[in-house]
């Protein structure tokens, strides 16, 4: 509105100033200029020495206050200290708040931190809002008219074990301002974050949140701690088994290393509690081999002060034979790799033509090898970083009597090619597929080799591509609950050694850099005096001239 | 409402009694026979005033002999007698133009000037026993004063003088109608031969014509052995510093249009002085007939010029007012 007022007043004195400005004048010898007429430019704009009578002196006035009345400009507005003002209050919920610290949970420290930080301004606080977050942000309330109310209100949530989202925090920082003008009966200009996590740099960032008078309490306190990070699976890249298991345990604040232990139970009831190793400072491992497929669960201890990070589950698949859909001939090849077939539900396709590919996984096998000796095909291109090119002896290749392939349809990548733009390996990634000149041959020579190493190149490069069922997940706020193999592991929640770093003091009463909209406008003020002023002297001037 | 200069200034001369009284009315009765101008001559005749001693001639009063001169006389046979000045009372009449460019401009208006400058010559000839009469040359009224040094008098007499015009025509700042309407009849009852005319204008009349009237009538009266001497009061100085430079709706006496729009600038300004000064020279060589003289009281071109210190620098150090009055006992 400021601006669209501004554009018009600053059209109105274009208009103004390219109209000619005939000043009257009175002269005795008037009659002598009956015959002149007006010549050169009748432009207002033009340098003239000012003469310093009283109108000369309302003209400077005027100036001067439609210049103090620019918006933006520091003499433009004065501070309301009067006026009272909404505020906006995040509280963190995430599992990190449960941490037990003084005797009490973080939470309980947030609420009782509110309850001192506001319960001083009351009386300059109009209204609050409340929302909580975590992984998620959630309005809890709006328009909060005590703060009796509002600390009921939080005093009501529990922390959830899900992870923090800060960016969601610094988006709903970013938005405050524009929320103050949302007539949704709390008008809010300024924000009280209370968290455990200490105050993110971007609060204090140039124009940030801080610069804006937000604040971040973080009511967090170093308290001992152990508890599982991480959970790494090693499987096998073709079958997908569960080779190890690899459990991170970190120490926080102090938390001795020497007596933590994890205890494993597997799938068939036997538990077995072994210290933690391998520490490379504050984190050390322990290595699972799950040798039956099912649950595995652990368990740290001592825990220390956070609970959600002692205990993890997680359920290794059961792993058996690659499944086939075996098209082609020399079938015994399913028994030399160890793979089964099967038809409905196939983990690979083996196919000798093109035209039988769909979008499942496949091989496509071209018309094989003819190796001839000393008759070359040389390889014109080669896609290095393909793993389907991995480990060849190109020198071979070119010996090896590849045919080239036939037609292939789009999204097919050639791999490796030959003369004539002779396709001989290509490859596909969705739907994952490659092509290969044929199967492996028999024998021990570097043909033989050459052809058993392209197939089985194609077959990891597909096979690794199959969705392998997670060992576990983690709390969403659709399940926030762990349960099962769904773990609270979310990062940095069991950090417990974080040095606190509050940012901002709550002043309601405060000027704000961005909220115009708390200041008492003073320009319409300035604009209606100068307006006053420039009357008085048309007035004066139109006197003078008739006197 | 009027638009500007309306009515006569209420300030009266801002010069006490005591200094015009240092002065007095340089003029004496001119011979006829001579031409007229600024050489008077005296002439010897029955008055009280000494002019000198000469061997007595036959014919001559008895009672002129002045024998304790004779006495001393290196020609024991010769009488002296004493011969006396011929004082005849000289006639003054001040011409106003209190047409309304005369009210203009603002800080020092020209007809305020012109009725100190005649307030001033009253007095001073009042003083000397001279006969004076006002005339407004706009309405042709005549108020004669006599030989008062009344300065009450010679005051109210300039009101009525001055406010003729203003009454004529409703105070308006229009130049029309000057000498072109004026009964005559009264200025030539009023102007004898051998006396002095003053007129006090800026020749700023709207018709050319009328200033030809006026030079016309000038040159008229120096045939009967006239001094005429007409004040040329110009403020084109102080009024184009005061509106300065630029794009002006000008307004003033004489302006027909409603509105005379121009762009003042160094040029324009210069090219209309050069008009009133061709008007004016065109004045001069049709009123001088060996008894005119134009005397100039120019406004310093300031925006708030000072009437008495304009009127000071004139009246007392102008050459040609030194031939109208003279400090007393000076000869």
């Amino acid at each position: 509105m400021t601006w669209v007022f501004g554009a018009l007043a600053a059209a109105l004195f274009v208009i103004y100033m390219a109209r000619p400005n005939f000043r009257r004048a009175v002269l005795s010898a008037a009659l002598f200029f009956r015959d002149d007429p007006v010549l050169g430019s009748t432009s207002r704009i033009a340098w003239s020495t000012p003469h310093p009578t009283p109108l000369f002196y309302l003209q400077l006035s005027v100036v001067l206050l439609l210049l103090l009345a620019v918006p933006h400009c520091p003499g433009a507005a004065v501070m309301d200290r009067s006026v009272k003002t909404g505020v906006r209050v995040l509280v963190d919920r995430s599992a990190s708040m449960s941490t037990r610290q003084n005797g009490a949970t973080r939470f309980d420290a947030a609420v009782a931190a509110l309850r001192s930080l506001v319960a001083p301004q009351q009386s300059a606080i109009a209204c609050f809002s409340l929302s909580a977050f975590d992984s998620e942000l959630t309005t809890i309330a709006d328009n909060v008219g005590s703060t009796a109310e509002l600390v009921d209100l939080v005093s009501r949530l529990q922390p959830r074990p899900l992870g923090t989202e800060l960016s969601l925090v610094q988006r709903a920082l970013a938005s405050t301002v524009a929320l103050a003008n949302v007539d949704n009966g709390c008008a809010t200009g300024q924000t009280i974050v209370v968290s455990d996590m200490p105050a993110p740099p971007w609060m204090e960032s140039q124009n940030g949140p801080a610069s804006r008078g937000d604040v971040w309490i973080d009511v967090s306190q170093p308290a001992p701690n152990a508890g599982i990070v991480d959970l790494v699976d090693t499987r096998d890249r073709v079958s997908g088994q569960v080779q190890r298991v690899r459990v991170l345990v970190s120490t926080f604040a102090g938390m001795p290393t020497s007596n933590v232990t994890l205890t494993v139970k597997s799938p068939d009831g036997a538990v077995r509690t072994e210290p933690v190793q391998a520490w490379d400072g504050p984190t050390g491992s322990v290595d699972v081999t799950p040798s039956l497929p099912g649950r595995y669960t652990f368990h740290v201890s001592p825990g220390g002060a956070y609970r959600y990070d002692d205990d993890a589950a997680i359920d290794v698949p059961p792993s058996g034979p690659v499944r086939v859909d075996w098209r082609v001939a020399r079938r015994e090849w399913l028994a030399r790799l160890g793979w089964t077939e099967d038809r409905d539900n196939p983990d690979l396709r083996v196919l000798p033509s093109i035209e039988m590919l769909d979008t499942r996984p496949a091989i496509v096998l071209g018309s094989g090898y003819t190796p001839r000796a000393g008759l070359a095909q040389p390889v014109t291109t080669f896609l290095e970083a393909s793993p389907l090119v991995s480990g060849l002896n190109l020198d071979v290749a070119e010996r090896s009597g590849m045919s080239g392939a036939p037609s292939l349809p789009p999204g097919f990548n050639a791999v490796l090619s030959g003369p004539e733009s002779a396709v001989w390996i290509a490859e596909r990634a969705a739907p994952v597929a490659a092509f290969v000149p044929g199967l492996p041959l028999d024998g021990d020579d570097n043909v033989a080799r050459f052809s058993s190493t392209v197939f089985l190149n194609a077959a990891r490069w597909i096979l690794e591509r199959r969705p392998r069922p997670a060992l576990f997940t983690l709390t969403s706020p659709d399940q926030p609950e762990p349960s099962g193999n769904r773990l609270a592991l979310h990062p940095g929640e069991g950090n417990t050694g974080r040095t606190p770093r509050s940012v901002g003091a709550f002043d309601p009463r405060a000027p704000r850099g961005q909220q115009a909209e708390r200041r008492l406008a003073l320009w319409p003020w300035l604009v209606g005096a100068a307006a006053l002023v420039f009357l008085t002297e048309r007035a004066l001037a139109l006197l003078r001239g008739a006197l | 409402m009027t638009r500007s200069g309306s009515g006569a200034t209420p300030e009266a001369l801002p010069v006490p009694s005591s200094q015009l009284d240092r002065f007095r009315l340089r003029l004496r009765q001119r011979d006829r026979g001579t031409v007229a101008g600024a050489h008077l001559i005296r002439q010897r005749g029955q008055s009280l005033e000494f002019r000198e001693f000469r061997p007595y001639l036959p014919g001559d009063d008895i009672r002129h002999v002045d024998w304790r001169a004779s006495a001393r006389h290196h020609r024991r046979d010769e009488l002296v007698v004493r011969t006396f000045e011929h004082e005849v009372q000289t006639r003054v009449v001040i011409s106003i133009d209190t047409g309304a460019t005369m009210r203009l401009p603002e800080v020092a208006p020209k007809l305020q000037l012109a009725r100190w400058f005649a307030e001033a010559m009253c007095y001073i000839s009042g003083r000397s026993g001279d006969s004076v009469a006002l005339h407004a040359l706009d309405s042709g009224q005549v108020v004669e004063l006599g030989s008062s040094a009344d300065r009450w008098r010679i005051r109210r007499a300039l009101q009525r003088v001055s406010a003729a015009k203003a009454t004529s025509n409703g105070g308006s700042l229009s130049a029309e109608g000057r000498t072109g309407k004026v009964n005559w009849t009264a200025l030539e009852r009023a102007l004898p031969p051998g006396s002095v005319w003053l007129v006090l204008t800026d020749l700023y009349f709207a018709d050319e014509a009328d200033v030809m009237a006026l030079a016309a009538r000038v040159r008229n009266a120096q045939q009967g052995s006239r001094w005429v001497v007409v004040v040329d009061f110009d403020s084109w100085a102080c009024e184009t510093h005061r509106v300065g430079h630029g794009l002006r709706r000008l307004d003033g006496p004489g302006v027909s249009a409603p509105e005379l729009r121009v762009k003042l600038t160094s040029g324009l300004l210069d090219e209309v002085k050069g008009r009133i000064d061709e008007r004016k020279r065109r004045f001069d060589r049709a009123a001088a007939a060996g008894g005119y003289d134009r005397l100039r009281w120019t406004w310093p071109a300031e925006a708030d010029p000072t009437p008495t210190a304009i009127f000071r620098e004139h009246f007392f150090g102008q050459e040609i007012v030194r031939r109208l009055v003279m400090p007393d006992g000076a000869r």
